[in-house]
């Protein structure tokens, strides 16, 4: 049946890693709803039932199926949710009288507040996705990095203690950078402020009790916002991809892509692809690859990706082989090894294509090239 | 020698240690421990996702018929028979969610003047830069369309997934002999459906 092998092509294996996550977030949270048992709770639930399906026979064939609602305010109870991962890899680990609240998760950002206690947070490099962390009046800003963060609201006390990476603190006493191996800590006296809680702009002084280094004091992002003119990074955050892109290549940008910062390159990269600007995303995605850093395995799968859309599937074939000897077992790698797989049977390469869906098979058995690995290998199924 | 275990008829084999470390993740999903449940989602999303996005055309209710089949793994957990019944149970019960949105879908259909109502080819992850690609997917996911239910994802199952005829049978479960007739019957009525758009 053409048509649908084509379409195995074209429609390609589901939705983006970040929309997965929001599924995940959506399981955990239902899974943690107690499921109702009394024969009186079913008795009522019948009754709304019957109460709705007139409402519903109405609306049926009036809805044409809601787009998929974005994930918030998910609460993270330490005692019953230690821990969540996320499909990219990172990881939040609750300590067991904690409290945590995730209040975004998208394509781009994830925020969540940190209510009381400390949580781990393991924040994988190279996924494009910028973490927040609410603490009170304190925001901690992470791109990639392994970081552990207390917030006791009783006595207005954060603390702050990276083993991998950098993250950016800001709030009441300032903004700070802290680097791996390095602890901050911060503290306001909550009894000289308004009744909590205490919005930050009327935060009271804070008293710094360490710093992890010589900082210079700017004020905190959240006095000045109303004033300040939205930045192309600020856009991109907010997923205002092409309003981003315009933005930044009026500011020149674009002619110094050498001091972008790599998650930012396969931000622009990956804005620039999803809104058709092929040649853009070309040049952000080969930077990032030519820097050869964690995100370099990404860029090559994208690069591929352009290729094999661009019909040059000579180019995608090695694009792909690239990602794979960059990174053979990293979130890419499965796609990566299936659009090979793809490419090199669009190029007739038998002989190379078994041995791609033997590879293939080994590492990711159950995956979802694995039905035509399998034709492809010769395997018998199971 | 490996471990056969019987589900729905059908053998499956798993290796020893795959086997128990199945065992023990479907047991602590049973309990309901939210670490499990992340992991067998991690284990599963991709053929979850791929299946639904597939058989649904890449519907805005992808997301919400992929919660609903997680959902029902999850409070069903037990009714799976052995560790290595588990992934085809975990298909089955993707298609059995699927189903129900696809049934929805026709009654819409019976009302609306449009159509490409219930077409799919709306999700906003989508991306078919080709406009011809893209025309070609809606006439396919058209004429899908005009089938019933369970032809549309025998079809979708075994050509679009490349699943073997077994897998698609427990799926679907019913017998083998059926699911061969009804594919037979499946594509010469999808390729009529196809030829009446041309």
């Amino acid at each position: 049946m053409r048509p649908l092998d084509e379409a195995r092509k074209t429609l390609g294996e589901g939705p983006s890693f970040s929309r997965r996550d929001q599924q995940l977030a959506r399981l955990l949270r239902a899974s943690a709803r107690p499921p109702s048992r009394s024969p009186r709770a079913r008795l009522a639930l019948a009754g709304t039932l019957m109460l709705l399906c007139t409402g519903l026979i109405v609306g049926l064939w009036r809805s044409s199926g809601a787009p998929a609602r974005p994930m918030s305010g998910m609460r993270l109870d330490g005692a019953v949710t230690p821990a969540l991962d996320f499909l990219d890899g990172s990881s939040v680990a609750l300590d067991p009288s904690s409290t945590a609240r995730i209040d975004v998760v998208d394509e781009r950002q994830v925020e969540l507040t940190i209510e009381r206690g400390s949580l781990t947070a393991h924040v994988q490099k190279g996924t494009g996705r910028i973490w927040r962390h609410h603490a009170g009046p304190w925001l901690v800003i992470v791109r990639g990095t392994r970081l552990r963060i207390g917030y006791s609201p009783e006595q207005g006390q954060l603390e702050v203690g990276v083993s991998e990476g950098a993250v950016e603190v800001s709030g009441p006493g300032g903004s700070a950078r802290v680097e791996a191996g390095e602890t901050l800590q911060r503290r306001v006296d909550v009894h000289a402020g308004p009744t909590s809680p205490a919005p930050p702009r009327q935060a009271p002084q804070p008293t710094e009790l360490e710093r992890p280094r010589p900082t210079r004091h700017r004020p905190a992002p959240v006095a000045v916002e109303a004033d300040r003119p939205v930045s192309w990074l600020e856009l991109l955050a907010q997923g205002h991809r092409a309003a981003a892109l315009d933005e930044a290549e009026r500011q020149g940008v674009f002619s110094r892509l050498a001091e972008l910062d790599e998650s930012v390159l396969l931000q622009l990269a990956d804005a620039a692809r999803l809104e058709r600007r092929v040649p853009l995303a070309r040049a952000l995605l080969a930077e990032s690859l030519e820097r050869g850093q964690a995100g370099a395995a990404e860029a090559a799968y994208l690069l591929g990706r352009l290729d094999a859309n661009d019909g040059r599937p000579e180019a995608a074939r090695a694009s792909f082989s690239r990602a794979l000897s960059l990174s053979p077992h990293g979130p890419f790698a499965e796609q990566s090894r299936g659009r090979l797989l793809e490419v090199l049977l669009e190029l007739e390469e038998l002989p190379a294509a078994r041995e791609a869906a033997a590879d293939y098979l080994q590492n990711h058995p159950t995956g979802a090239w694995a039905g035509l690995a399998k034709k492809l290998a010769g395997a018998s199924p199971p | 020698m490996a471990p056969v275990s019987a589900a729905r008829g059908f053998l499956q084999v798993a290796r020893p240690d795959e086997e128990a470390e199945l065992g023990a993740l479907i047991e602590a999903v049973a309990r309901g421990e939210p670490r499990a449940i992340s992991r067998f989602f991690g284990r599963y999303q991709a053929t979850v996702n791929r299946l639904v996005w597939r058989l649904l055309g890449a519907d805005a209710a992808h997301d919400d018929v992929v919660s609903v089949a997680f959902e029902t793994m999850v409070r069903r957990i037990r009714d799976v028979r052995s560790p290595g019944a588990l992934e085809g149970w975990v298909r089955a019960v993707t298609v059995n969610a699927t189903r129900m949105e696809l049934r929805g879908r026709r009654w819409r259909r019976l009302f609306s003047r449009s159509i490409d109502e219930g077409v799919g080819l709306d999700h906003p992850d989508l991306s078919v830069p080709d406009e011809e690609q893209r025309e070609r997917l809606r006439v396919l996911y058209r004429a899908l369309g005009r089938l019933g239910a369970d032809e549309r994802q025998m079809l979708v199952l075994r050509h679009l997934e490349g699943l073997e005829l077994t897998e698609v049978a427990e799926a679907m479960g019913c017998s083998l002999a059926t699911l061969k007739r009804r594919l037979v019957r499946g594509e010469e009525r999808l390729a009529t459906a196809l030829g009446a758009q041309r």
